[in-house]
């Protein structure tokens, strides 16, 4: 059968996309808002078209936009991505409806996975241990001693409709409940369209462990093995690595048959990843499901050479997996940094501007997936990651090294970005050890990395040398047109005089 | 001879460019800068090593720099004003450290200033600089104004400075 892929999506990830679809000689559809007219994804596909406004709701979030591009291009088969529609069931239900293949769960499995409570139910029902507290929402504010379920402070308040570190609120008293639960019903409306939340414990310095997993949607599930993504602001993901640092292969074995059993209950159909909280005991807890590639998918593929947007389009196109368990063999350890348009010093505010240079890390064990180019607007109109690094090490310091040697050769000019606080971050003892865990940001410290005298005498210098030469410039110019930049004079006077 | 104070951040920095010498706050270095691309990007040398430093400069003569990653501000105004006292600091005569065109005067005459302060905007290659006063005293003389173009050494401003011994 032959396919044209329809992307509905843009930045990094249909990028990506786009890369394997030419690998598989896969006919590619970018979509546009009015913003990304230029943007990378548009000029890798094959096709591109317009399907909106910048807004995302009249763009990238519109079925009706993306039915119709599907339409005018002749596309027989959708992509998601993450974000925007990608957990949207409707979305997959409108793309199957219209006689095309869509390429993630089905659209039932989706509406599982997108309400928190529904999800804890079936990951009990499977056998997977689940946080404790009740599986129905909240209703108005009751005391938490008459909720039950062995639920205490500090508590989570949670959107049921949640999903990427939005909508989360914490409550450590009765009163702080009574503060936030409006404010989390407001939020969730605001973010989700849908204001039902439920109370969750607090797991105290919790690790974040994932599964990867893969379903042929009849009741056969492959694992990648974990991943690890302890390290977060405003819960949302900063760094991941695979395999998790000090699991034990006893724990590794339980943690990814969990995923398993999840998947095989639902008979899960495409990626999926299977999230989970390890508390201090080394007990792990379902948290969610995400039912779709996830950002941090590229370190699960460092480690095990497997293309994995690969095996979830053969899947979807033959029905068939085309590898089986022993085929999955992960190797080394795999670590990605996430590159914000953000700026740490300041409580991760957006940044904002046009990328006037850039330079990406290369070189052994370095992978970049990027969306970035030079004159591109960073607006706020969209999400704040502009790019990831990735390393592959044969072992977690060989990863850890690679990585910062690559954060350190990467150069975006023309905005404040999180590189320097991310290779801060790797350089920490704490994160060297492995001692790390979803609390790690709140309490780090960063250390200098190049002694800030050293740095702030290389700008004067700097700063001083380019007005002198842009002195001597104009003054050349008007004499003899003489340009100093080409005659490095300067070098050539430094030379012969000493 | 050139001398050019630069702050960053909270430090300042006097860099003192002769011939074959380049001193920072007396030290002597061997720095070089050159330019890469002609958009930005220059290798800062010394004897060691060559430091990628992506300049940008701004109006109002201060610099985004970036180097590792690190984004820090610069900004640039002739002479060590606090330094021995030139002739011209003395009798306080304000004149044009470059060719180029006057952007702003920030000042009216019979203006009190304070040393340090931004009195007038020149801009030469595109590039916009703050001419601050040397000393502190009251604006006596403008002898030009925003859309001239000046050449090195014209007098552009007369202060009548308050330790004049003359007054």
């Amino acid at each position: 059968m032959d396919m044209k892929l329809l992307i509905a999506n843009r930045g990094e990830i249909a990028v990506r996309i786009v890369r394997t679809c030419q690998e598989l000689d896969i006919p590619t559809v970018a979509v546009y808002s009015d913003t990304d007219r230029n943007a990378l994804h548009t000029r890798y596909a094959d096709e591109a078209i317009k399907i909106g406004p910048t807004k995302p709701s009249e763009s990238y979030l519109n079925i009706p936009a993306l039915l119709d591009a599907c339409k005018k291009t002749n596309a027989t088969a959708v992509h998601p991505g993450y974000g925007f529609l990608s957990e949207n069931p409707k979305f997959g239900e409108a793309v199957e409806d219209a006689g095309m293949l869509f390429i993630g769960p089905r659209p039932h499995t989706m509406s599982i996975f997108g309400d928190k409570l529904l999800a804890r139910k079936a990951a009990r029902e499977a056998g997977l241990l689940v946080l404790p507290g009740p599986d129905q929402p909240l209703q108005g504010l009751p005391l938490l001693s008459q909720i039950g379920n062995n639920l205490s402070f500090p508590v989570l308040v949670k959107a049921i409709a949640g999903g990427g570190g939005k909508g989360i609120r914490l409550a450590r008293s009765q009163d702080e409940l009574a503060d936030v639960v409006d404010l989390a019903r407001e939020e969730a409306i605001a973010a989700f369209g849908d204001g039902t939340i439920y109370l969750e414990p607090l797991v105290q310095k919790a690790r974040h462990i994932e599964v990867q997993i893969l379903g042929d949607g009849n009741g056969k599930v492959l694992t990648f093995g974990e991943r690890e993504c302890s390290i977060q602001r405003r819960h949302q993901k900063l760094i991941e690595e695979a395999p998790a640092s000090e699991l034990s292969p006893k724990e590794r074995d339980s943690i990814t048959a969990a995923a398993c059993q999840l998947g095989k209950q639902l008979n899960y159909r495409s990626l999926g990843t299977v999230e989970f909280l390890m508390d201090q005991n080394r007990q792990f807890y379902f948290i969610e499901v995400n039912p779709r590639i996830q950002v941090e998918h590229p370190v699960t593929e460092m480690v095990t050479g497997i293309d994995l947007i690969r095996e979830q389009i053969q899947l979807a196109l033959t029905g068939e997996m085309s590898l089986v368990q022993s085929d999955i063999n992960p190797q080394g350890a795999a670590i990605e940094a996430r590159i914000l348009a953000e700026n740490p010093e300041e409580g991760f505010i957006p940044t904002t501007g046009e990328i006037s240079y850039l330079k990406e890390p290369g070189g052994p064990g370095i992978r970049v997936d990027s969306a970035l180019y030079q004159g591109m607007e960073v607006t706020t109109d969209y999400d704040s990651m502009l790019s990831k690094v990735i390393a592959w090490g044969e072992n977690r310091q060989i990863a850890i090294n690679r990585l910062k040697r690559g954060l350190t050769e990467y150069q975006i000019g023309g905005l404040k970005t999180d590189l320097v606080f991310l290779t801060q971050i790797l350089d920490s003892h704490p994160y060297q050890i492995g001692k790390i865990d979803t609390t790690f940001l709140d309490d780090f410290n960063p250390t200098e990395l190049i002694p800030e005298e050293t740095l702030t005498r290389y700008a004067a210098v700097a700063a001083a040398l380019h007005i002198h030469k842009e002195r001597n410039f104009q003054e050349h110019k008007e004499k003899e047109g003489i340009n100093p930049w080409r005659q490095k004079a300067w070098q050539e006077q430094t030379n012969t005089g000493s | 001879m050139a001398d050019y104070r630069v702050y960053v951040g909270a430090r300042t920095y006097d860099v003192r460019i002769e011939k074959d010498l380049l001193l920072v706050n007396g030290d002597q270095f061997e720095f070089d800068l050159e330019s890469i691309n002609g958009n930005g990007l220059h290798i800062l040398r010394d004897r060691k090593r060559n430091i990628e430093a992506y300049l940008q400069s701004n109006q109002n003569g201060s610099y985004d720099i970036q180097i590792n990653g690190n984004h820090l501000s610069a900004e640039v105004v002739f002479g060590f004003h606090n330094q021995t006292k030139t002739s011209d600091q003395k009798t306080g005569q304000i004149k044009s450290p470059m060719p180029g065109l006057i952007i702003d005067i920030l000042v009216n005459e019979g203006d009190h200033v304070q040393e340090g302060d931004t009195i007038l905007i020149q801009e030469a290659m595109k590039m916009q600089m703050k001419i601050r006063t040397p000393n502190s005293g009251t604006i006596t003389k403008i002898y030009t104004k925003p859309g001239n173009q000046v050449d090195k050494g014209v007098l552009l401003i007369s202060i009548d400075p308050d330790d004049n011994p003359n007054r």
